[in-house]
């Protein structure tokens, strides 16, 4: 008897589960529409980020120079600060996308920041 | 795109760039500065008429019909995605991102037209955009929280010495805001009906016998194209919201 109990709510389990990942699956399908094309906008979002910071450091520099005539001085200055806040642009905006999904999946599960990547 | 046909009679002489000039269609002169209606004001003139009707065609019935659809689709898309990341305060700026996003998408969508010009591929036009965004977050940003707002560029727990390095980061970074903005959606854009061109040049370049593989190919960026046409209007309008939101919601 205490078997059968035992094994009923494993198979419960088991059911909770499944129903969970095929209710994440449907969601996945119906909820977001062009995940991979949003994936592939946010990576292009990523790199141009990075690629302006870069140049808008460079023109800076390059314009405060002509305009004072103390070339290279600022251009060497502003370059890797701009550099510096390409990065910070693309760490501040991959945490808050992480800090999303982070978020959507502890919604989606109940449970805090589980992994559910077996089945997929 | 489909112009290509008729300039390449002889072997390879595409000009890929050929679409993206910017031609008279009336000139207009008024006192030195040139004011002529060109076919990019025509294409933006279009692609208001486009939004018009999809937006405002008939009366509103209960039961929408198509082009009512395609509508509603529309406002609760950017509505959700606006309540997503502004929560309640930004309802009031529903109508500026909405507005943004109905055109670049619409400017975008009409682009793929063959023999159309893409607006949306001249930064100069990219860039009225996003520097419109740009100056009225920060103009929006202190007004609600006046002198405040400069705590923006002001990272909390840092030592005192990094201090100055780390605000001339910030601020470069705030400048880089309208740059990146309007970038990433003109070189989508050029990058993308460029890719067309050339490919299209193939087609034609390689004759009947080896013209299918690049026309396989070209209905695949086809739809690539919409796909980011569609996204850029989106990721548009997605950072404009999160921009309107440093000035709205200020706590780092």
């Amino acid at each position: 008897m205490d078997d059968n109990d035992a094994r009923s709510s494993d198979r419960l389990k088991g059911l909770g589960k499944r129903l969970a990942s095929a209710q994440h699956s449907i969601e996945e399908r119906d909820g977001k529409p062009g995940n991979r094309g949003s994936a592939y906008s946010f990576g292009f979002r990523l790199a141009s980020d990075l690629v302006v910071g870069v140049l808008a450091g460079f023109f800076i520099g390059w314009g405060l120079d002509r305009w004072l005539g103390t070339s290279p001085a600022f251009l060497l200055i502003f370059t890797p600060l701009g550099m510096a806040a390409g990065i910070v642009n693309v760490i501040r905006a991959a945490t808050s996308a992480e800090a999303k999904r982070h978020l959507e999946e502890t919604r989606a599960d109940g449970v805090p920041g589980v992994p559910d990547d077996e089945d997929d | 795109m489909a112009a290509t046909a008729e300039q390449s009679g002889s072997g390879l002489a595409i000009d890929p760039m050929h679409q993206f000039q910017v031609q008279a269609i009336v000139p207009i002169n008024i006192g030195g500065i040139d004011l002529s209606f060109t076919n990019a004001s025509l294409w933006m003139v279009i692609g208001l008429g486009v939004i018009a009707l999809v937006l405002l065609s008939g009366p509103s019935r209960l039961v929408p019909g198509r082009l009512q659809s395609v509508g509603e689709l529309a406002y609760e898309f950017i509505s959700g995605m606006m309540r997503d990341i502004l929560g309640n305060s930004g309802r009031a700026y529903f109508p500026f991102v909405f507005t943004l996003f109905m055109f670049v998408l619409a400017a975008n969508m009409l682009g793929m037209v063959p023999y159309s010009f893409t607006v949306t591929s001249h930064i100069i036009v990219t860039f009225a955009l996003a520097a419109t965004v740009f100056v009225g977050a920060t103009v929006i940003g202190f007004i609600k929280n006046g002198p405040g707002y400069l705590r923006l560029f002001v990272p909390s727990g840092v030592p005192i010495l990094l201090l100055p390095l780390l605000v001339v980061i910030e601020v470069i970074s705030y400048f880089t805001r309208p740059i990146s903005l309007s970038v990433r959606l003109f070189a989508n854009m050029m990058a993308g009906h460029t890719m067309l061109k050339v490919f299209a040049g193939f087609v034609v370049g390689m004759g009947v016998l080896g013209g299918w593989a690049p026309l396989a190919m070209m209905v695949a960026l086809t739809g690539l194209e919409i796909l980011v046409a569609f996204l850029q209007a989106y990721v548009f309008a997605v950072l404009t919201c999160i921009y309107l939101n440093d000035a709205l919601n200020m706590h780092h």
